[in-house]
């Protein structure tokens, strides 16, 4: 799975989460381009994305993620791993 | 896996739940007085998180509207922790709907919780609240001094609990609401099989601490809501995520937090009075296995000698528990009457009995309309009964027509019965009263009194035949709590619906400028225990009711007739010219809208926006006979 794959799939769980953005749902999206996206709604996005994917991210990896591209890259890393 | 196994009770998700849901808003958003019965049915399927979230987004569009749907209750909520409980504020709002309950949980300020409780911090604006949370972990309550020091434990657990109740305290005096003490899950805290045992351990100090918060709950000062036997059920490293909690200091893990509010909600329940108090079972394949029609007594599965048949039995033991515990048991069964009885009459093993049951309906009906039946046989709505059947045809039907009644997943295996119900916290409670206990029995004896009723056509002649007895007291100790419940409970006949909770209770006691009066009923078939409260300010020339509020058990037998000549008569003899009554309308109480006038009252100019307001005029005011004997305490 290529982190654009992932993309396509993280997208309606993003829509779900943030139903107040009809914007393009890209890899350089971040918290301070959409209004709902607070540290809560961010925790949130990746507890769903742990879900949806059956992965678990160590403590250090969620720290570190500025954008969605990088959710993105990091899921299908350990995914593919 | 066990998180799935606490939500096992929960309808399966419809494929269409998202387009209902919409449906059912709409509905709602357009017509008030749309009945929300489908709401709460959507709320308790086995929603996942966009579920979730898409329930909350319905809520909070409803949430405009001032008053909450119909048959909804609002219950707004303070949570009080050393750590983060958004999530479980937002859970919460899902998980109450799946119980009538409108909950609104607002978090006090993070880790502000002592300064909270003792005075310095400012509640968060947000007027009254139905109850507090406090949730703290294991932090709060830092172990200090060297292991196997039994002096330096015992002085630093004396200061701990002395704090714990300080706080537990203020927050009930600040929020004028009761609290809610969670106990502190220990798994995590606990390092080695001796650490029990070895003062000054963290596993010692938490169970200790939990030990005293249930102390605390015996006092009535604090409701025990037990996270750690919630936690334990879970599995201690299910409940607790370390990553989450370094991530977002959460004190559970996401996948635990609808679950703890779930059985948050399920407690709101029976604090609100919405909890089961009926279990209507089916009988074939649920009290035992196989179709007694077709197998007869001898053939069914049932008890000693089969693996099948001894999980039948203990589901049937946990039923006979939950009696014991007040709740009336009735059976709903498709059967000839003769043959379903049959059973409970002749078969060795079989642990409930006839006079388990307090009322018994087998017939080809339909189950809705048995349910409304057994409903009607024990003068309770509904919406108060849990419905326990393993045909998922017949569970349809009856959500489906009755959209209030409970009605719980059985699961495929009789072994998971009584587990799965008791995971529905449909029948949660509070701290049981005596009368709790007596009620049972006091469901049989309505069903027995109303075919009494049924077989005497005057119905002057039946209450006579009631042979019944109202006591007046004064509020008292022994009294408080119940008086409490009542109060806070009270939905329909309420006048005012002003709720007082224990403290209040006690201080309205000791008050010379009011009459508190708790009343009791009992009649020849049972003791109906408390019944009414009436609380009166005094006043030189005119007295004022405060607060009226009686149980329904007990409508049309003259009790609030006989009441109201009593208070006329003390108040009368104490000088006063006119008695004062007030009616606040709320969604529920619509049933005394003329309680005041049925009494003689006359409407009055009111001095209460939300208010009617009446006045009787003590020189002519005259009742009708009752058919009761009254004894006034000696002090009411």
């Amino acid at each position: 799975m290529t982190p654009a794959d992932v993309l396509v799939r993280i997208e309606p769980i993003f829509r779900d989460l943030f139903d107040e953005y009809d914007g393009p749902v890209t890899a350089a999206l971040s918290a301070k381009d959409v209004a709902q996206w607070d540290s809560l709604a961010n925790v949130q996005l990746v507890v769903m994305v742990e879900k949806a994917f059956r992965i678990k991210f160590s403590v250090g990896e969620i720290g570190g993620l500025k954008d969605l591209g990088a959710l993105a890259e990091l899921v299908a890393k350990r995914a593919g791993g | 896996m066990t998180i799935k196994a606490l939500q096992a009770w929960r309808e399966p998700l419809a494929g269409d739940w998202r387009e209902r849901l919409a449906e059912v808003v709409t509905t709602l958003a357009a017509d008030r007085e749309a009945d929300a019965g489908p709401l709460r049915r959507l709320a308790a399927m086995r929603l996942g998180d966009g579920e979730r979230m898409w329930l909350r987004r319905a809520l909070k569009g409803l949430r405009t509207h001032a008053e909450p749907p119909r048959g909804f209750r609002a219950f707004r909520l303070l949570l009080v922790s050393n750590r983060t409980l958004s999530f479980l504020a937002g859970d919460l709002e899902a998980a109450g709907a799946a119980r009538g309950l409108m909950i609104e949980a607002v978090e006090a300020d993070y880790d502000a919780v002592a300064a909270l409780a003792l005075d310095a911090a400012k509640l968060p604006p947000h007027g009254a609240f139905d109850a507090v949370l406090l949730l703290v972990d294991a932090e709060f309550f830092p172990a200090s001094g060297d292991l196997a020091d039994v002096e330096a434990e015992r002085a630093s657990l004396a200061g701990e609990r002395e704090r714990l109740e300080a706080i537990i305290a203020g927050l009930a005096r600040k929020c004028r609401a009761p609290v809610l003490t969670a106990t502190i899950p220990v798994a995590e805290n606990h390092w080695t099989s001796a650490d029990l045992a070895i003062a000054g351990t963290t596993a010692r100090r938490l169970q200790f601490l939990n030990a005293a918060i249930v102390e605390l709950a015996q006092e009535r000062r604090t409701v025990v809501f037990d996270l750690a036997c919630l936690a334990a059920r879970i599995g201690g490293f299910a409940f607790f995520d370390p990553a989450r909690f370094h991530l977002a200091k959460t004190p559970f893990s996401f996948g635990a937090s609808p679950v703890v509010a779930d059985a948050l909600a399920s407690l709101f329940a029976a604090m609100t009075g919405r909890a089961g108090r009926v279990l209507a079972l089916d009988l074939d394949n649920t009290l035992w296995g196989g179709v007694v029609a077709d197998d007869g007594v001898s053939g069914i599965t049932l008890g000693q000698g089969s693996p099948e048949g001894e999980a039948f039995l203990d589901f049937q033991r946990r039923a006979a528990e939950l009696r014991r515990r007040g709740v009336a048991l009735a059976v709903c069964s498709k059967n000839l009457e003769e043959i379903a009885r049959e059973p409970f009459r002749s078969h060795p093993d079989m642990l409930l009995r006839e006079s388990d049951i307090a009322a018994f309906v087998a017939n080809f009906d339909d189950k809705a309309t048995n349910l409304a039946r057994i409903a009607r046989a024990l003068d309770l709505d509904v919406s108060s009964i849990v419905f326990f059947d393993d045909n998922p045809a017949e569970r349809e039907r009856v959500r489906s027509s009755l959209p209030w009644a409970m009605v719980p997943e059985p699961g495929d295996d009789p072994a998971e019965f009584g587990r799965t119900l008791l995971a529905s916290g449909y029948f949660e409670h509070l701290q049981i009263t005596a009368e709790d206990t007596n009620r049972a029995a006091a469901y049989h004896a309505r069903a027995e009194a109303r075919t009494l009723r049924d077989s005497v056509s005057d119905y002057g002649e039946y209450l006579t035949s009631l042979g019944m007895e109202m006591v007046i007291a004064p509020f008292d100790a022994i009294g408080r709590a119940r008086i409490a419940q009542l109060v806070q409970k009270s939905n329909q006949f309420n006048l005012t619906t002003k709720r007082y909770g224990e403290p209040d209770i006690e201080a309205i006691e000791h008050d010379a400028a009011r009459i508190a009066w708790q009343i009791r009923l009992k009649d020849r078939f049972a003791d109906h225990g408390l019944i009414c409260v009436v609380i009166a300010d005094k006043g030189a020339k005119q007295w004022r009711i405060d607060s009226w509020i009686m149980s329904c058990r007990v409508l049309e037998r003259g009790v609030e007739i006989a009441t109201m000549a009593e208070l006329v008569a003390r108040a009368r003899h104490e000088g006063a010219t006119a008695l004062i009554g007030e009616y606040r309308p709320t969604a529920r109480n619509a049933l005394v809208r003329d309680f005041y006038p049925k009494l003689g009252f006359a409407p009055a100019p009111s001095d209460d926006p939300d208010g009617f307001v009446y006045v009787l005029d003590l020189a002519n005011a005259s009742f009708p006979q009752t058919m009761m004997s009254v004894v006034t305490a000696p002090k009411a």
